[in-house]
């Protein structure tokens, strides 16, 4: 199995919580386990990254949070994607889809 | 129910951190939300909830590094904006007008840029690139962004300095003073902010286009 990556880089975290927000509307801790499930072990979200992120995109305007309540009544803060975060994210993934054949064809087999 | 050891160490690293108030309930809601989930998963998966805890909740000095940098942007109102604006604006107008000739040239230029940036609020060019992004509003003649803190300091310190001196070269015409100059480097912060303004309005168009 390949190794778990723990270090993200920042623009492809980015793209990764705007494509999974493009989904469904998810809190903090589904989003980062969604992702890992996704990334099946080779990746772990971690929060010091996670939620600056997500506080980023929404001073962006790229995603919102509104407050709901888990089902023992603690608060808890759900992020959406907007219009804006969905162009960007049409943007992103077509980018790090780029660099990613680029590096394939650079440095592949 | 919940570890309290837990609850004392976010609150203890939410009380420390150096972020606007309203923005300290809301990183403490999430950590403890975070952290309440991770106890949970552990729980149905019969792992330890207490080290579940305590890896959820991760490095918390990158935390706070990472969330001092990105929370003081949530407090910048328009009026926020604009206050720094019309700080920057004074300065500039004065620091060109005193200056005379040895702020006529490259030192002015360099000098009024580098105020209009230190005056910026806090990311203020990520705020800027996001509000450019925006969904464009239909107005009575054109469409365009609705005006953010970013595009209001942006805005105010373009047309801030020439405000202050049109009342100056006024005021002093009044005093029989009518000679005029206008130093090159009057124009850096327009001709900067402009360009900025046109480099990132066309990043954030092809971004739409994409």
């Amino acid at each position: 199995m390949a190794r778990t990556r723990d270090v993200v880089p920042r623009g492809a975290l980015r793209a990764l919580i705007l494509a999974a927000l493009a989904e469904a509307d998810l809190h903090g801790y589904a989003l980062a386990r969604q992702l890992e499930e996704r990334a099946r072990g080779m990746l772990k979200i971690r929060e010091g990254s996670l939620y600056p992120a997500l506080h980023e995109l929404e001073l962006e305007g790229a995603v919102e949070a509104t407050w709901t309540r888990a089902p023992d009544g603690r608060r808890r803060r759900v992020y959406s994607i907007t219009s804006a975060g969905r162009r960007a994210a049409k943007g992103a993934r077509a980018e790090w889809l780029a660099i990613a054949d680029m590096l394939h064809s650079l440095l592949g087999a | 129910m919940y570890d309290g050891i837990m609850r004392e160490e976010i609150e203890r690293f939410v009380a420390a951190l150096a972020i606007p108030e309203d923005r300290r309930l809301v990183v403490r809601a999430e950590l403890i939300d975070h952290v309440e989930c991770a106890i949970e998963a552990a729980r149905k998966e019969g792992r330890d909830p207490e080290a579940a805890a305590r890896e959820a909740l991760g490095n918390l000095e990158a935390l706070r590094r990472s969330l001092e940098a990105v929370e003081p942007a949530f407090r910048i109102s328009r009026l926020h904006a604009f206050v720094r604006g019309v700080v920057a604006s004074l300065v500039i107008a004065v620091v060109i007008d005193l200056g005379t000739t040895s702020m006529a040239g490259a030192l002015g230029m360099i000098t009024s840029l580098a105020v209009a940036i230190a005056c910026a609020p806090p990311r203020a060019l990520d705020m800027l690139r996001g509000e450019l992004r925006a969904r464009r509003v239909r107005g009575t003649v054109l469409a365009s962004v609705p005006i953010g803190p970013a595009l209001t300091y942006v805005f105010t310190v373009l047309s801030g300095p020439f405000v202050v001196w049109i009342a100056m070269i006024v005021t002093r015409a009044f005093g029989g003073h009518t000679e005029v100059d206008a130093p090159w480097s009057a124009f850096s912060v327009v001709a900067g902010g402009y360009l900025l303004l046109l480099v990132e309005g066309l990043r954030a168009r092809r971004a739409a286009e994409a």
